[in-house]
């Protein structure tokens, strides 16, 4: 009885999670039909983009990768790129780390995979009073729905661009993708600075060997922002007036 | 196979170990292990400054400097795609009316 009980309070959990990231579907859909687009028409067989959707399962990573790929990158600059296009995934697996503890790694594991953007947004404005089997059973239904709704939308878009006509350069459509994330991560002066800064770097630097211009650009955004962060403290500090 | 398609097998596998491991480190090492002071700010607009210089050089790719300040600006797909994204996103405040309509402005202009 009690642990009928506790079943369903996990399955209540489960689907108010589901519920919750649901009205995130279908663009999360539509996203993943043009990254699975961008993937075959940038040079990748059908197998290939379908190993990496399933396996890799992130489209910043994916569609990132994709210009480097073409451009003939190093592995080197490729994997330090895609490392700090990533870094998020750091501060989300520390935000879930104290409700998994105690977990059979594999499980551990398999919610470490399925973390994503939408499904901890959710998660960390959701209120914590719940046992920690009951928020595992959320974080789930954060996340699940995501990977579902991306992988079959990933491999709409594969399916479609392996059969239907177009160019090489339709790839470009999966820029367009990382570009709307871009500009939604530009929220506030400083951040606009910062991608002046990368990019007007980067830009200069496009013809540089060993993808200098794009370390060049992430060194100046990167700079640029903990400059005016610093100046933006030593505004606030209280001034010492004069008796 | 050829070398190539090898390559991109190995790209994918190095992405998978990268994007694995970021996903699960700290579910697996002690959370004190996180980067503090100014290592912590610095990662904070790491991947904002990344982006940015991976997209930019990709959206001029087919503009040359002679170009500038001249109409073939607009005309190009690549730049004019992505100046009606970011538009339609301040203005809208939606990802994705930004991403349909830079989408359709592409492939208007796309030759062929």
């Amino acid at each position: 009885m009690a642990l009928e009980h506790r079943d369903a309070l996990r399955r209540l959990r489960f689907w108010a999670g589901v519920g919750q990231v649901g009205p995130a579907v279908p663009g999360l859909f539509s996203w993943g039909v043009v990254s699975g687009i961008a993937l075959v028409k940038s040079g990748l067989t059908v197998a290939q983009a379908t190993g990496m959707t399933l396996i890799v399962f992130s489209g910043t990573a994916q569609l990132a990768a994709l210009p480097m790929i073409a451009s003939g990158a190093s592995y080197l600059l490729i994997a330090f790129t895609i490392a700090l296009t990533n870094l998020r995934f750091l501060v989300y697996s520390a935000s879930i780390s104290a409700d998994l503890r105690g977990l059979r790694w594999p499980l551990r594991a398999l919610l470490g995979y399925l973390t994503t953007d939408n499904g901890i947004a959710i998660y960390q404005m959701s209120d914590r009073a719940d046992r920690a089997r009951q928020r595992v059973a959320f974080i789930l239904g954060c996340n699940l729905p995501v990977w579902v709704s991306w992988q079959i939308g990933s491999l709409l878009g594969i399916a479609a661009a392996a059969v239907l006509p177009g160019t090489a350069e339709l790839s470009y459509l999966g820029l367009l993708a990382v570009l709307a994330i871009v500009v939604q991560m530009t929220r506030s002066r400083l951040a606009v600075w910062t991608v002046i800064a990368a990019a007007v770097c980067a830009v200069l630097g496009a013809d540089w060997p060993m993808g200098g211009g794009m370390m060049a650009g992430i060194a100046a955004g990167v700079g640029v922002a903990l400059a005016l962060e610093r100046v933006a403290q030593r505004g606030k500090r209280p001034r010492e007036t004069p008796p | 196979m050829s070398d190539a398609d090898l390559r991109v097998w190995l790209v994918i596998a190095l992405l998978t170990v990268i994007v694995v491991v970021m996903r699960n480190v700290f579910l697996f090492v002690p959370r004190s292990w996180q980067p503090r002071g100014l290592l912590q700010q610095a990662l904070r607009y790491a991947p904002l400054a990344a982006l940015s210089a991976l997209v930019a050089p990709e959206i001029l790719s087919n503009l040359q400097p002679q170009d500038l300040g001249s109409a073939a600006l607009l005309a190009d797909p690549r730049l004019a795609s992505a100046l009606v994204l970011i538009v339609v996103i301040q203005l809208s405040g939606s990802p994705f009316a930004g991403i349909a309509a830079g989408m359709l402005v592409f492939l208007i202009l796309l030759p062929g």
